[in-house]
């Protein structure tokens, strides 16, 4: 297949004419005097034409003597010019805009720039001016709210994934778009992209956009593109911006009150609930209401004195001390200078970043720091190209802050904690162990065993530096106007090292050295792990290397264009991990001791538990390759009718798989028809229209499947230290790709004056042979099956609108964006359990979203009792058990959780160099499981939610209150009965305002232009379908606020 | 370009993507998938919650588990829709161990045949049928060879291949395929293993000795017990241990140790749940009561904690983490060659096969042979010495099942929970545990009766 491939891309190569002179030029816009990709020369009357370059350079042979040239290009006025050969130098065209047309766009694939009055698929497009809209670090967040179909996942049980275009269309398998940056897949962290750097945004939505990127384009691409400089003078940019945010709002998710807590305390201490834990060998932790009344049953203290105590204690909520002592308000600083210019010959772009992040919880920060080159040379004659870019990204994660307390590894602290005593100083919680036992510790010659979580916030350093290079080459040789062939070669290598030290007076090494303590008969201790600080350390390190070839042709004639390209291109990623821990270690000398792995030693707190030593360290070795070959090819006649093809063949390593199953080809094709080039459309307000239509595969890579048995490897069992392997898979003969075929029908248009512009498109998903998990019988040995479970289908719509509603003076413009994405699951090979269903939204069913709630149908507490019961067989029902076996999958209440539309509206307002922009976003038809009380918390002492206390309490108070009666014993069966009903399914819809822009340019000298900003982020909920006034999108924590103020200069 | 990639597009390709991950082929594969003893050698709890030997106070059992407090109460809904973690696992063993078999199949025939790879084969089989006996034990109903063939048995995969249809099929079946993989296995099994969580030989036949006795099939199951003796006789004399601080928490030599309790055929720990190790897990007083003075298993295998709170600490697991010991040893197969020559008649024999035990049970000269008028006392006795010597292994179950078919020795449970009494007659339907809601749901099985 390659060698055919080959054979068709020379045969392209048109013959070359000799004996011809030639005119060498550069086509720019005379508006900003940037070059024009893919403009049209054509000597005229003849049919000789070509296409000018990324750049806009062109260079065309001609026969002799005088000559007309007739230079066009979309969105600006054709222009005809007279030359006579031969001609002295380059010539440099300038073309008016055309005021009346479609300004123009290109979009980059990450593999070619195309015009996009002649591309068929779907692309967004994001701007800088529009992606400098709102402020942040992370670059991703920027594109909340100004790309159609693109939704950021909010509602937590609606996905593990932060963002999708166009709806879900897998379940198991990665769900996130691709990142492309430069040309190249992005496998590094997004965060060490300065979004300063960012010259624009394409996201590739259908088949046609996506499929050049094959078997990873099923969720989408986000392409991006950093800055360059362009042939000009030099030119200084400076940029800095403040971002502020106040403390998150800790009481906005109801909780027990301390109060209510103590009461259950009490209640189940009277029950001997506490027995087991305080005859345990373990000495386990109790709190200090427990305490408290043991001592008071013990004869220790007296009765008043115990509810002395106790009623000051039950003052107490520990979140106020969590948002004093704990959290702070956040502080981001960003800066960023760039400098560009260059000349004919070469260019550059240079640009430095600086990032300092203060976060919410104390203790937590982020630096980062990034730098960019990029060079760009052009020899023989400009046929020869030579690009280099270099980035580097440095950055420091401070990772100290303590937000939820643990008293134990499965109980949060108790609510009436104090993180302080009167005088302000750091006072203990009980942790771990009983507090009788923690205070013998010092007196047996133990570390003092107690926990002061504001000490421990300077006791640990918990440290992430990340450093990444990355360097991009790119080689090109022009052999003639139509043929042009290229290499690309991105190279890199990101190293992050964490270092978590527990200094030698944090709880985490003294609880570990006095676990390990050991007491000789003779009362004599010994230390198995040393006293002294505990160093874990991540090392780890991600190489890749990508290389591309590719032949691009390009071919124009009158009425004929032609745009061909074909590549190859092979990627290896390498990612190295290792982890490791020093114990004994002293941090002034770098020192560390060695420990005895392989003994186990009786436990200090539990005599009956004998654990040896833990061993931490590790190493991982990944590697991913991919081999792939591509073409893509445009044919455009007369400037109206577009046929693009596109098709790749992806091969990876997949592991575990036969060799066929290790690539997937993809395809797709398109058509364009410019309706209001035709002769016969005579619309005067509507002087553009174009159609569209596209129909391709995407695919989606799945590396946790295998077709064979496949099992992992660990070094040693816990007990016979022999090494063993666990199995990971079981064989499954009939795995498949999974693909998504996508029918895009796309309508773009523009109103006189281009007082409204905008785009229409309908699509059709078709998601096949989606992975997913299903319940398998147990007796096969399996308990859940992952392999192909389902195929999907979802259509919906992407409207985007932009109206100039007042012009002058006073300008004022409106950008509509909506979604609205419908997905069903087809063809389900496998039926789940009742209870999985109702435990999860990602359980695949015949009909229902792949995404959804599935609820029980409520029926009102029981008035005797308050029992909650659901319907079954159309009667109330309290007979748990019955109702679990009886209910069918298909009895439930289904609710989409993910948004059915949503979308945003953007106002700009400007009045001489002021502007405001302000935008709000909705999100609609779907729904949220509001959470409520569990009593297998509340009766296990771990606290529940805040409906506890409108409970059920008494007959008669069904009439007010929907929440059950605590049950006599902690039954998991009723609590769910209650929480997987209907009843708690709430509607999500919301409108929110989200931020608001204000912004001043200043007067432009010769010399100097910028603007002055201020950015206002969350502003909050206009309008929401609940009533209980929840957050449908934050249950635990809403967004906070955020305000921000920055500058930009150029110069 | 293109040419080249072509070239080298296999050798590329082939680079594993996890250096952890492998396909299991080799026979080093196959071994380290038997080796995962925390899947392989695991028993089930539900057999130890559910008999005589330990009851749970009402506040102890607040904090168990749903599971945990269910079986110990005889619940008419054990599961109440959640997993069995029992039934999961040994399910989960049968099929790493078809996969093994199935590795061994397909390997260079010049493997097939080696020694190494029959040892392979045998351990495989001894884990399918050491898995299958549990499950027999605990969803079918007691064997009694009359009804065995038409009494619903429990599926018996045979391959790795997870779509296979499975049907429960009769207790004949499941009992039939238990025998025969263990009358394989002993043929192939080495006579000693290095690590105590791998079979060998006297595992397979202590297993096939406690099948056969589960069967009432005397004969065999003496054959079995003797067989095995004869390579792996060995007791440990209980004099020999000493008492320092440390081992009297847990007075047992370490399974894994250089000087290994060298009664230990077999490793296998109880899955661990709270309830084999709670503090509020208290032996039964009259068990407790009926251990002499000078019988040392008083204190090695129980700690009196004051206020009529007796723990088991006796488990055969020693000093590994805190994990309960119920797998193959040789003093039960004394117990079942003496059960055995004592049912046959042969009460000589019999009876110098207990005392042979019990010598080592007793303080050095304590101990006072047993000798018997009669043939049914000496049942008896072996019976009680039964009982008292495997306390803690789940064993105890089993042998109710078996012997509530003997009308004079069946047995009334009794549990007091919440002021109330409940009672387990013998022979009662819930001898025999549900088909877990999801096997059920989803096989479509016949449920049992309960």
């Amino acid at each position: 297949m390659k060698t055919s491939l080959l054979y068709i891309i020379l045969c392209l190569i048109p013959s070359m004419a000799l004996g011809q002179g030639r005119i060498q030029g550069l086509v720019r816009s005379a508006a900003d005097e940037k070059g024009l990709a893919a403009a049209t020369v054509l000597v005229q009357g003849s049919s000789t034409g070509v296409l000018t370059d990324e750049e806009g350079n062109f260079s065309l042979d001609i026969v002799s003597g005088e000559t007309v040239l007739k230079v066009s290009h979309i969105g600006f006025l054709t222009k005809e010019i007279k030359l006579t050969l031969p001609l002295p130098a380059r010539i440099q065209i300038l073309l008016d805009p055309d005021e009346k047309m479609l300004s123009e766009v290109t979009v980059s694939t990450g593999y070619q720039q195309i015009p996009r009055e002649r591309s068929t698929g779907s692309f967004a497009q994001v701007d800088q001016a529009l992606f400098n809209r709102s402020v942040g670090t992370n670059l991703i967040n920027r594109l909340e709210n100004v790309v159609p179909g693109l939704v950021f996942n909010r509602n937590p049980g609606s996905a593990a994934s932060s963002i999708s275009i166009r709806g879900q269309s897998t379940i198991y398998s990665n769900d996130q778009p691709l990142i492309v940056v430069d040309n190249f897949p992005y496998e590094g962290d997004i965060a060490n992209i300065n979004p300063n750097d960012v010259e624009s945004v394409s996201v590739l939505k259908d088949a046609a956009a996506a499929s050049i990127w094959g078997a990873r384009a099923g969720n989408g691409v986000i392409v991006i593109t950093t800055k360059k400089s362009r042939e000009q003078t030099p030119k200084i940019s400076i940029s800095a911006n403040l971002n502020f945010a106040g403390k998150p709002d800790l009481f906005y998710k109801p909780r027990m009150s301390s109060s209510e807590y103590i009461e259950v305390e009490k209640l189940l201490f009277s029950r001997g609930y506490y027995q087991s834990a305080e005859t345990s060998m373990g000495n386990p932790v109790l709190t200090p209401v427990v305490e408290l009344l043991i001592a008071q049953r013990d004869g220790k203290i007296s009765a008043e004195e115990s509810e002395r105590q106790i009623s000051a204690l039950a003052g107490n909520d520990v979140r106020t001390d969590y948002k004093k002592y704990l959290y702070q308000p956040v502080l981001n600083q960003q800066y960023a200078i760039n400098i560009s210019g260059g000349n004919k010959m070469q260019r550059y772009y240079l640009s430095a970043g600086h990032d300092r992040n203060q976060q919410t919880l104390q203790g937590d920060t982020y630096r980062r720091t990034t730098l960019k080159f990029s060079h760009e040379l052009k020899l023989l004659k400009e046929k020869l190209s030579l690009g280099t870019a270099l980035y580097f990204t440095g950055s420091t994660q401070m990772q100290n802050g303590l937000d939820q307390l643990y008293m134990s590894s499965s109980q949060p602290v108790y609510p009436y904690a104090r993180l302080v005593d009167a005088n302000g100083t750091a006072v203990a919680i009980s942790k771990d162990y009983r507090s009788g036992f923690i205070s013998q510790a010092p007196v047996a010659g133990l570390l003092p065993w107690e926990y002061k979580p504001l000490d421990e916030i300077r006791l640990n350093e918990n440290k992430t530096r990340g450093t990444e290079y990355r360097i991009n080459m790119n080689l090109g040789y022009k052999f003639s106007n139509a043929l042009r062939a290229e290499i690309l070669y991105q190279g890199m290598r990101s190293h992050l090292k964490n270092t978590d030290e527990h200094k030698g007076e944090s709880y985490f090494a003294r609880d570990l050295v006095n676990r390990y303590t050991q007491v000789s008969p003779a009362g004599l201790l010994s230390f198995p792990i040393p006293k002294g600080g505990i160093l874990d350390q991540t090392v780890g390190t991600l190489t890749s290397h990508n290389l591309r070839g590719q032949l691009n042709y390009q071919f124009s004639t009158g009425n004929h264009q032609l745009s061909i390209l074909a590549g190859a291109e092979i990627r290896s990623a390498e990612n190295t991990q290792s982890s490791g821990r020093l114990y004994g270690y002293d941090p002034l000398h770098v020192t560390s001791k060695a420990v005895d792995y392989i003994t186990a030693f009786p436990q200090y707190a539990n005599a009956a538990s004998s654990l040896v030593i833990p061993f931490t360290n590790d190493q991982t070795f990944l590697t991913d390759r991919f081999l792939s070959y591509y073409a893509n090819g445009a044919y455009t006649y007369k400037s109206r009718y577009t046929f693009s093809a596109s098709g790749r063949l992806d091969q990876s390593n997949l592991f575990g798989v036969k060799t066929n199953q290790r690539g997937v080809p993809l395809y797709s094709a398109g058509l364009g028809w410019t309706v209001s080039g035709e002769e016969f459309y005579h619309v005067q307000w509507m002087p553009y229209l174009k159609l569209r239509a596209t129909f391709g595969y995407n695919g989606n890579i799945n590396k946790t499947v295998t077709a064979f048995t496949t099992a992992r490897y660990y070094a040693s069992a816990a007990q016979t230290r022999l090494p063993y392997a666990a199995i990971r898979n079981p064989p499954n003969p009939d795995l498949r790709w999974e693909r998504v075929k996508i029918i895009n029908l796309g309508l773009d248009f523009e109103t006189q004056n281009r007082r409204l512009k905008g785009s229409l498109e309908y699509f059709i998903k078709q998601g096949s042979d989606l992975i997913g998990d299903s319940p398998f019988a147990p007796s096969s040995g399996i308990t859940t099956f992952r392999g192909n479970v389902a195929d999907m289908s979802a259509h919906g719509v992407d409207v985007e609108l932009t109206s100039v509603n007042l012009d002058g003076k006073f300008k004022w413009g409106t950008v509509l964006a909506a979604g609205y994405a419908a997905d069903k699951v087809k063809d389900c090979k496998t039926q789940a359990t009742t209870s999985s269903y109702l435990q999860s939204t990602r359980v695949p069913m015949n009909g229902q979203p792949l995404y959804a709630l599935y609820t029980l149908r409520w029926a009102g507490l029981d008035p005797a009792n308050g029992d909650p019961r659901v319907f079954l067989d159309g009667e109330p029902s309290s007979d748990y058990t019955q109702i679990m076996q009886v209910t069918k999958p298909q009895d439930l209440i289904s609710y989409r959780v993910r948004p059915l539309v949503y979308g945003s509206i953007r106002n700009n307002l400007s009045y001489q160099a002021f502007s405001l922009s302000a935008a709000i976003s909705y999100r609609l038809g779907y729904y949220f499981q509001k959470q409520s009380v569990r009593y297998s918390d509340v009766l296990t002492g771990i606290g529940s939610h805040g409906d506890y206390a409108k409970r059920w309490k008494a007959p008669g108070d069904e009439a007010f209150t929907q929440v059950p009666s605590m049950p006599q014993t902690a039954l998991a069966s009723r609590d769910n009965i209650y929480l997987y009903s209907d009843l708690l399914a709430l509607k999500g819809d919301h409108i929110r305002f989200d931020d608001i822009r204000l912004s001043y340019d200043l007067p432009s000298g010769r010399k100097l232009s910028g603007q002055l900003y201020l950015y206002v982020n969350n502003i909050g909920i206009i309008w929401r379908s609940n009533k209980q006034g929840i957050d449908p999108d934050y249950q635990d924590l809403p967004p906070v606020r955020t305000l921000a103020a920055g500058f930009r200069i150029d110069i | 370009m293109l040419l080249t990639l072509a070239g080298c597009e296999s050798g590329f390709l082939d680079a594993v993507s996890d250096k952890k991950l492998l396909v299991p082929k080799t026979m080093d594969d196959l071994q380290s998938l038997l080796d995962n003893h925390s899947v392989m050698n695991q028993s089930p709890f539900m057999a130890q919650i559910s008999a005589d030997d330990f009851y749970n106070t009402d506040q102890g059992l607040q904090a168990r588990e749903l599971i945990e407090r269910n079986s110990y109460l005889w619940a008419d809904d054990l599961y109440e829709g959640t997993p069995d973690l029992n039934w999961n696992r040994l399910y989960e063993q049968v099929f790493y161990a078809n996969v093994v078999l199935e590795g061994i199949e397909s390997l260079a025939e010049s493997e097939k045949t080696s020694l190494r790879a029959s040892q392979i084969k045998g351990a495989a089989l001894f884990y399918r049928a050491f898995s299958l006996h549990h499950l027999a034990a605990g969803y079918t109903l007691p064997y009694v060879q009359a009804n065995a063939a038409s009494d619903p048995g429990v599926p018996v995969p045979l391959s790795a291949d997870v779509n296979e249809k499975r049907v429960r099929g009769s207790v004949e079946k499941t009992y039939g395929q238990i025998t025969s993989d263990l009358l394989s296995a002993a043929e192939l099994l080495p006579g000693t293993v290095s690590m105590k969580s791998r079979p060998s030989k006297p595992a397979a036949l202590a297993l096939l000795a406690r099948v056969y006795l589960s069967m009432h099939q005397y004969e065999q199951a003496l054959e079995s017990a003797q067989q095995c003796l004869a390579a792996s006789g060995q007791l440990l004399d209980y004099n020999t241990l000493t008492a320092d601080p440390v081992s009297a928490v847990r007075p047992f030599p370490d399974v894994f140790s250089a000087a290994s309790n060298p009664e230990v055929i077999f490793y296998s720990p109880i899955i661990n749940v709270g309830f084999l190790t709670a503090v509020t897990t208290i032996v039964d007083s009259t068990l407790f009561r009926s251990y002499q003075d000078g019988d040392l298993r008083r204190s090695l295998f129980f700690v009196n904690r004051g206020n009529g709170v007796i723990n088991f600490k006796g488990s055969y697991s020693g000093r590994s983490p805190v994990t309960t010991f119920s797998g193959l040893a040789t003093d039960e197969i004394y117990l079942i060659a003496a059960e055995c020559l004592a049912r046959l008649g042969d009460s000589p024999a019999a009876t110098a096969m207990i005392n042979t035990l019990l010598a080592k049970r007793y303080k050095t000269g304590r101990h006072q042979e047993f000798t018997s008028s009669t043939s049914q006392q000496l049942l008896e006795f072996i019976l009680t010495e039964r009982r008292k010597e495997l306390v803690g292994r789940a064993v105890r179950w089993n042998d109710l099942r078996r012997l509530n078919s003997e009308l004079q020795r069946q047995d009334t449970l009794i549990r007091v929970h919440d002021g109330k009494r409940i009672v387990l007659l013998p022979n009662a339907a819930k001898y025999t545990f549900p088909i877990p809601d999801q096997e059920i749901q989803l096989s479509g099985f016949m449920q049992n009766p309960r």
